[in-house]
This record gives structure tokens, sequence and C-alpha cells, in this order.
């Protein structure tokens, strides 16, 4: 990774968490995202964790052809982003599969770079969705439970 | 009250244990055992094993450990059926949870079933939820449009929240000694409304964040043939 990274014409900062414990680390992560002005990631799940961060993004993955054929052909939705299913948007460009190519991912990078407010609305419902702010949120999950108990 | 929960993986310990400690603010009468992690161990559940056996993926790694899986399904089945607890509460890990809680169903009807969080049945693999309805009473969902899903197979289903919703906030303290560790210039990286020239001269703007790192990092300099064509794009189209 490092060796690839140090080919881009870009300065290039690697944050990997090495010599630190295990939650300093995700908490490093967890900063980085903050930091950073924008964000190129490689799964839908981590969408979740920029959005907390407040980070406007852009996925994009590949797979083999054979995962391709096969989970193209069993996938019901067309984003695989959770931001962009949880705020009922397409706020977050996807770029996956057969458009996983850098000159279609370049553009919609410097897109949201040169406008970071364009995901704000997504990402801000998004979170409120799933619950930030609910002083109820850490006893929502026992509630339920012992509401089914009854 | 007598509640069995069964963890397999940390995301599912971390949730375990928050569940552990919002049923204790709730409810000063609970008891718990089961199968856990180091977050619901000092929680104060005594776990039947560690939870890390069952941290197994695919098949090259279930196959030579299908004895000693099947092994502890047996043994966590039968605890369950011993204890006789008001409820078991599996907590994602579907391949071995689910088994418990079907095995648990036919045994002894009478203890209820709950699974935490709901399979993806909205992305693929619809089929899940009729499957999982034999046998789970009641489904924790951690998407909001979730619920409607497990309902339509006749489960009781709640959207209880996400847990990244209840992160603290980075604040922009942490973010400055984030900058000061790594020698960014907060001048340049963040007040420069232009952002271009940031981004081409100085700092790292933009994060690549390779998912599972290793292998999609592979699979993505595969496809990018090479990962500074990327790069090359990205300052061309500046």
């Amino acid at each position: 990774m490092r060796e690839a990274l140090e080919g881009l014409p870009q300065e290039t900062l690697l944050v990997t968490g090495s010599g630190l414990s295990a939650a300093a680390a995700a908490e490093e992560r967890l900063v980085a995202y903050g930091a950073a002005k924008a964000a190129l990631a490689a799964s839908g799940t981590v969408s979740l964790e920029l959005a907390a961060a407040g980070t406007p993004m852009v996925i994009a993955y590949d797979m083999g052809l054979i995962s391709r054929l096969i989970i193209g052909a069993m996938l019901q939705i067309d984003t695989v982003t959770l931001v962009n299913l949880v705020s009922e948007t397409r706020a977050v460009p996807e770029f996956v599969g057969r458009d996983c190519k850098a000159a279609q991912i370049a553009p919609a990078l410097r897109q949201i770079l040169s406008a970071p407010a364009a995901q704000a609305q997504a990402i801000e419902e998004t979170m409120t969705r799933l619950g930030r702010g609910d002083p109820e949120l850490p006893y929502r999950a026992a509630r339920a439970v012992l509401k089914g108990l009854q | 009250m007598k509640l069995f929960l069964l963890a397999g993986e940390a995301s599912g310990d971390r949730l375990g244990a928050d569940l552990m400690r919002g049923l204790r603010h709730l409810t000063p009468d609970v008891t718990f055992r089961g199968i856990a992690g180091p977050e619901m161990q000092s929680e104060g559940l005594d776990s039947l094993f560690d939870m890390s056996e069952l941290s197994v993926m695919g098949l090259a790694e279930v196959l030579p450990k299908y004895f000693a899986l099947k092994r502890r399904l047996d043994q966590t089945v039968a605890e369950v059926l011993a204890w006789k607890p008001d409820i078991l509460i599996t907590i994602d890990s579907p391949d071995f949870s689910l088994r418990v809680a079907r095995a648990v169903r036919a045994a002894d009807p009478k203890i209820r079933t709950c699974h935490y969080v709901a399979p993806s049945v909205w992305a693929w693999r619809a089929g899940r939820a009729k499957k999982m309805a034999g046998f789970i009473d009641h489904v924790l969902a951690l998407l909001p449009f979730e619920p409607p899903y497990m309902e339509a197979e006749g489960m009781a289903c709640d959207f209880v929240g996400h847990p990244v919703a209840a992160q603290a906030p980075i604040t922009s303290k942490q973010i400055a000694k984030f900058q000061a560790d790594y020698a960014l210039d907060p001048a340049r990286v963040f007040s420069d409304s232009a952002g271009i020239s940031t981004l081409r001269n100085q700092a790292p703007v933009a994060r690549v964040l390779p998912g599972p790192i290793r292998a999609m990092f592979r699979r993505f300099s595969a496809d990018f043939s090479d990962i500074a064509a990327f790069g090359a794009a990205l300052a061309r189209s500046a």
C-alpha cells in the first residue's frame, strides 16, 4: 500500500494506527475521517462512519468477474451505500463493478471537493434517522426486548 | 429475569454490552448467561466459551473446524435448554446463532427468541426472512427501513437505532491534534476555498479508504492498473 501511494503525484498520508491500542487506533481513524475534506471509500458500510464524521464521500470498488455477475444478479437495490438508502436519496456517488474507473471517479471526487455541502443534507438526515440526538438511544434495544417479553 | 445472549463477533459483542447496560438501567432484576467477547464479559457475563471460537469466516476456515463448531452448537443449545431463560437473544453471526435459535425453538417452544441485527434481505437473499420467521419471534433492527421486511413474514420488529449514531461527534480539538501529530497545515488544508491547489500541492485532503484493506486495495490497484493512474486522473481533472 505504502509503495502504491508513493507513485501518486499528490502528497499522501497513510494512517495505519500502528503502535496504538485498538481503541486509540479506532478513534484515530474516526478523527482522520473528520479531518478529511472528502473521502473515497471502498465499501458501503464505511459510509455510515464517514457520515458520522460529516465527511462527504464517493464510494468505489470492484470485484472479480464471477462475483460481479453473481452479486449483480442477486442484488435487489440500485445502491449499496447506506447513506443513500437511509436518507432515501442518491446523494453519494457510487462507482461499482465496471464503473469503478479512475476516469469516472476522479471528476465525482473533484465535484465533492469543490462543493462539499452538496451531501450535507443527506448526511444530516441519515444521522438523525439512525438516532443521533435521541436521548433514549442507549435504551431503545433494551426497551424493545422488555416490551416483547410482556 | 433470565436472558441468554449469544454474540460471535466484535461488533455483536459491542451491541450486546450496550444492551446489557440498557437492560440493567431499566430493570434491576436481570441475570445474563451466554457466549460473549471481552465487552460483554466486562459487563459481567460469564461466557460459556469465548466467542472467538465462532469468529471463523468462509468455507476454507469453517471446514477444518466443522466438528468443533458443531460441538459448540450442541453445547450452546443444551445450555439454553437446561437453564430455561425467559429469552434467547442472538446477536448477528447468523450462521451460528440462527442454528442455535432454530434448535432451541424445536426443543422448547416456550423460550422466546429474539435476533439482534436484521439480515439485509432488502439487498439480497430475501428468502432469509421467511426462514427466520419459523423460529424467531422478534427482530431488533439497526436500520429504520428494515421492520416492514421482517413484519411481512410475521415477526415482531423494532428499529432500535444504530451504534454509529451514539458515537460522540469528532471535536475540532481532536482534529487539531491529529493535524499537529501529522504536521498538516490547517490553514492550507482547511481554509483554502479553492481546494484544488491544496489537493495538488500539499495535503492529504482526500483519503483513500480501502475496505477490507489488503484485498480491496489489490483490487483497486489492479483495476486502476496502477494507483498512480488514479492520482493522475484526480490531478488532471482539476
